[in-house]
């Protein structure tokens, strides 16, 4: 035992004046650029430790930025989140707003296009439940002086007639519907026919001979010979024609956007009051 | 029948006037040889630093006066200090842990001890030089095999001269 610590003694002694030689050589060697060579195993030494000790407070930085910073950020995110939604909702129902402010405003212009005419403003607060029947529900009835066989539009076009008031409410029958028949003429060529509901999106007018010639995109105006719907109203647009067994088979879409109804006026008045003519409205457009 | 060998356990003594005597002269006779081909093979300091090591059989005194040795020799040579230092430190360290194992007393044993000494001497010189300084210093060739071998004799001549100096404790 005594051997070995003598051992080890000598032996710690020997490393020790090695390396002070080892250094001092170091010292006075110079080495490229003229610097000295323990300047440049200093720094052979201790650039890798700075190096790794910057890693290191470089990684400690990132887990504290990542992680531990971040602590509580799920919450947050959660909030955003919901504080995102409820903004979403309430930009869409500004939207919304806006749409029907828009459509509100078409529906005053109309009805100041018209002043001798008795216009009930009515929104639409339902559909038919059934897939048979195409009909609306207005918000304004029979109190409000609204009666079957009224007409019922919109600044874009015809939307239909009433064909039941009740006290508050009032029951739409649209163009589209099997059941609807409307008086219609193209406005260019006053050629006359009949509008009738298809029991979907388009309507089709009947009773145009193969020989008439009809043009793809005419725009059709009501003919005032069903004694229902005042002449001059527009009612929708050709969209396809083709020849069928007596009559052309004519495709229309309507004017009004029927599947986006909010607010509609009802003319609670005799025809008459309207300013409108075939004439008058022609390919220009509806009544404004 | 098996010879084996006893580890020596006598450690010499020398006055230190004799050791550094000893050194000094080697020092002088060194600086003073004729810088002839053959003289310049001689390495007087390095033959006491491991004479004493061989003697003293103690690691620690080996190795300082090594250092000693080594570290003058650089300072008279005007090489780096250090070079020799380390060189004969290694020297004196290894010369008088070895002795304390092989047979040092006699001139065949101090002739081959002394050979590769020297060999081991020039190693660490040559490699200190060559890692540190760029030196094209030579590990092996003729000329060190030549010089290790003028060494060696003359370091059994000089030892069996020493030798009437010392003392056993």
């Amino acid at each position: 035992m005594r051997a070995f610590v003598e051992r080890r003694r000598h032996l710690s002694l020997l490393v020790a004046v090695l390396l002070g030689q080892l250094f001092f050589l170091a010292y006075q060697i110079k080495g490229a650029n003229d610097v000295r060579l323990i300047r440049l195993w200093a720094f052979a030494v201790i650039a890798p430790v700075e190096k790794a000790a910057v890693g290191l407070l470089d990684g400690i930085g990132s887990v504290w930025d990542n992680y531990v910073a971040l602590y509580g950020a799920r919450e947050e995110s959660q909030r955003l989140e919901a504080e995102l939604a409820q903004a979403r909702l309430r930009l869409q129902e500004l939207e919304a707003r806006a749409a029907e402010a828009d459509e509100l405003a078409a529906l005053l212009e109309l009805k100041q296009a018209h002043p001798r005419a008795p216009f009930v403003a009515a929104q639409v607060i339902g559909s038919s439940p059934a897939a048979t029947t195409l009909t609306v529900l207005l918000n304004r009835g029979s109190d409000a002086g609204l009666r079957p066989n009224m007409v019922v539009l919109t600044p874009d076009g015809v939307v239909g007639k009433v064909i039941a008031a009740y006290p508050g409410a009032a029951e739409v029958l649209l163009i589209t519907d099997r059941k609807s028949g409307v008086g219609t003429m193209v406005a260019d060529s006053h050629l006359l026919g009949v509008l009738k509901g298809t029991g979907g999106f388009f309507c089709r007018l009947e009773y145009v001979s193969n020989e008439e010639t009809v043009a793809v995109g005419a725009e059709l105006v009501t003919s005032g010979q069903d004694q229902v719907f005042p002449k001059g109203l527009p009612v929708g647009r050709i969209v396809s024609a083709r020849p069928g067994e007596f009559f052309q088979e004519i495709t229309v879409e309507p004017a009004a956007r029927l599947t986006r109804l909010q607010h509609v006026l009802v003319l609670a008045g005799p025809a008459e009051t309207l300013n409108v003519t075939a004439e008058a409205t022609g390919s220009e457009g509806p009544p404004r | 029948m098996a010879v084996t060998y006893q580890p020596r356990t006598e450690v010499y003594r020398f006055h230190p006037l004799v050791v550094f005597a000893g050194v000094l002269a080697a020092f002088l006779v060194q600086v003073f040889l004729p810088l002839t081909s053959f003289l310049t093979l001689f390495d007087l300091p390095l033959l006491m630093v491991i004479y004493f090591g061989f003697s003293r059989r103690n690691p620690s005194m080996g190795l300082v006066l090594g250092l000693v040795v080594g570290v003058t020799q650089d300072l008279l040579s005007h090489n780096p200090v250090g070079l020799y230092g380390m060189a004969k430190t290694l020297v004196g360290y290894t010369a008088a842990s070895l002795s304390a194992r092989v047979d040092t007393d006699r001139p065949v044993p101090r002739l081959l001890l002394l050979f590769g000494f020297f060999h081991f001497h020039q190693i660490v010189y040559a490699s200190i030089g060559r890692l540190l300084l760029g030196q094209a210093a030579e590990l092996i060739s003729l000329r060190v095999l030549e010089a290790a071998l003028v060494n060696a004799l003359a370091g059994v001549l000089v030892f069996a001269l020493l030798d009437r100096f010392r003392r056993t404790t």
